[in-house]
């Protein structure tokens, strides 16, 4: 049976956002999205 | 209906987080699927009404780098099964620019995870950064900037920072469009003086490079690795409404302690090992070519002498190596449905073992600064080899099963497996360590064989012992693998490519 493997050696790890982070990335998104309907939609 | 899924990049500064960039075709790595909610997402297609799922996407995108999953394709399409949506799918390729028409309506949801470059959004704000900063000047979200073009873009709000470490960054140059060299840009900087800062900005390239303040912060920071917020978020509707789905963080490949900080001749610059610790992108994204062997590689050939890679011809016959395989026999120059899942033995291998010649078919190679992969053997012997090279191991923990695998892949236990010319006989060598080093100036190639894909690399031992390497796939012309697994197999869904292994890959 072949070993499927995921691990590797060099390798980008990738961790969970902290939920205040998050928080913040919405709120900073929204604004992004404001000012581009502001432009194009208004 | 129609929705758009955007990644948005973004790193701490203090309290503060600011955007670094946004885009439409932002990949979404396998393992980090985990950290995101499609709940609002479904919550908001299950209305009764939608009874289409449509997914235009990006394959390399979508599959994560990471393994050959496409943990986030299936799982939109898992929830769909659940709800009763019928889910389509519609690819198009990693360079594609425009998207299939697909016909809406009130019954449809149509997510795109592609570059379209009739979209304003992608047009302007993803691809163009001085259009982005230009849209966010004034906002304190944005890094301080500075940049100047003919087309009428021009800020310049940096306020230098020098009150911090002398080899701590301060500055970032980078490209205002996507397409730039990946071994120069984003290029860091540890600014002294504004003086050097005014000289970097009189110096820069050409218009289409922008300086920013590096945004420095212990947050920015995560097991001793530098790593950059990543949240995806689909815009849709016409009054461009706003689903989150969440993100993760995503850390450089290095640790801040693979190696000291040192400084181009400028003394103003980050050499290219200490800038790789500060980069979050995948280390194939780097990659033009799927290289498989380096300029150390000598190749034995059908006359049983050795031919370097840097001198070996288009035409030259090589010596290939024969044997059967218990699932998965591509080496015959038949397509094989089951490469994918191939694995062999010890036993088959010596029992079937034989050689023939192969012929260069093709050969590609590209210079450049990189992260190999140095494994250390029970002798103490060691090899160090690009990780996307393919060589055809023992797996660790059995006495008998054999497959091939990706340097990058290898575990400690795995033992290498060598073909010696003079008795024709395999002997194995167990792996007892594994590590990353830099290699600088390394010039990378990408051989084509045909009709047998297996070559011989001298093992640099002096025993006349050749470790079994495998041909790569660039069939997609791709930088890195986008089905998941590096060598050609019937899963790609590139068009025009068969799978396999075989003529033209």
């Amino acid at each position: 049976m072949r070993q499927n493997r995921t691990k590797e050696i060099i390798s980008t790890e990738i961790h969970p956002l902290l939920s205040a982070d998050k928080s913040k990335l919405d709120t900073i998104f929204a604004e992004i999205i404001e000012k581009i309907k502001e432009k194009h939609l208004s | 209906m129609r929705g758009t899924l955007i990644g948005t990049d973004y790193l701490y500064q203090g309290d503060d987080v600011k955007i670094l960039e946004m885009n439409t075709n932002s990949a979404i790595i396998s393992k980090g699927v985990q950290y995101l909610d499609l709940t609002p997402l479904f919550q908001r297609i299950n209305d009764g009404i939608i009874t289409e799922f449509h997914f235009i996407y990006s394959e390399a995108m979508t599959i994560g780098r990471d393994n050959g999953s496409t943990t986030f394709l299936d799982a939109l399409q898992q929830k769909c099964d659940d709800l009763g949506i019928t889910f389509e799918k519609h690819e198009v390729s990693s360079d594609a620019v425009t998207i299939p028409n697909v016909e809406d309506s009130n019954t449809k949801f149509v997510l795109r995870q592609a570059y379209d470059a009739s979209a304003i959004v992608d047009s302007l704000y993803c691809n163009d950064k001085m259009e982005f900063l230009d849209l966010m000047s004034g906002s304190d979200d944005i890094p301080e900037s500075y940049y100047s073009s003919s087309d009428g873009f021009f800020g310049n709000t940096i306020d230098l920072d020098t009150d911090i470490g002398e080899l701590e960054p301060n500055g970032i140059v980078k490209s205002r469009y996507p397409a730039y060299d990946v071994e120069k840009y984003p290029s860091i900087k540890r600014y002294g003086t504004e003086e050097e800062l005014t000289s970097d900005i009189n110096n820069l390239e050409s218009e289409d490079y922008i300086i920013q303040e590096f945004l420095t912060d212990a947050k920015n920071f995560v097991d001793g690795r530098s790593v950059v917020m990543r949240s995806f978020d689909i815009i849709y509707a016409h009054n461009l409404e706003i689903i989150s789905l969440g993100g993760y963080r995503m850390s450089s490949n290095v640790p801040m302690s693979f190696a000291d900080t040192a400084f181009e001749d400028d003394g103003i610059t980050f050499d290219s090992l200490s800038r790789t610790k500060y980069i979050t992108k995948a280390l194939a994204e780097k990659q033009k070519i799927p290289y498989h062997t380096d300029d150390e590689s000598d190749i034995l050939m059908i006359d049983g002498s050795i031919g370097n890679i840097s001198t070996i011809q288009v035409g030259d016959t090589i010596t290939s190596t024969l044997f059967e395989l218990i699932s998965g026999s591509e080496h015959t120059g038949e397509p094989s449905d089951d490469y994918l899942e191939h694995y062999g033995s010890m036993t088959m291998t010596t029992d079937t073992l034989s050689t023939t010649g192969s012929e260069l078919q093709s050969i590609v190679s590209q210079s450049m600064n990189t992260m190999f992969v140095k494994a250390t053997f029970s002798d103490n012997t060691f090899m160090v080899d690009s990780p996307t090279s393919e060589v055809y191991i023992k797996t660790s923990g059995s006495a008998e099963t054999t497959q091939f695998e990706f340097v990058n892949k290898l575990l400690v236990g795995d033992s290498i497996l060598y073909y010696n010319s003079g008795s024709d006989a395999i002997t194995s060598k167990e792996i007892t360590n594994l590590e990353m080093v830099w290699q600088e100036d390394v010039t990378i190639y990408n051989l084509d064989f045909e009709p047998y894909d297996y070559f011989l690399v001298d093992s640099k031992q002096g025993d006349g012992t050749f470790s079994i390497m495998h041909n790569a796939c660039n069939y997609c012309g791709s930088p890195w693998a986008p089905c998941g697994n590096y060598w050609c197999d019937n899963n790609c869904g590139y068009a025009g490519c068969t799978g396999g292994g075989f003529g033209g890959k």
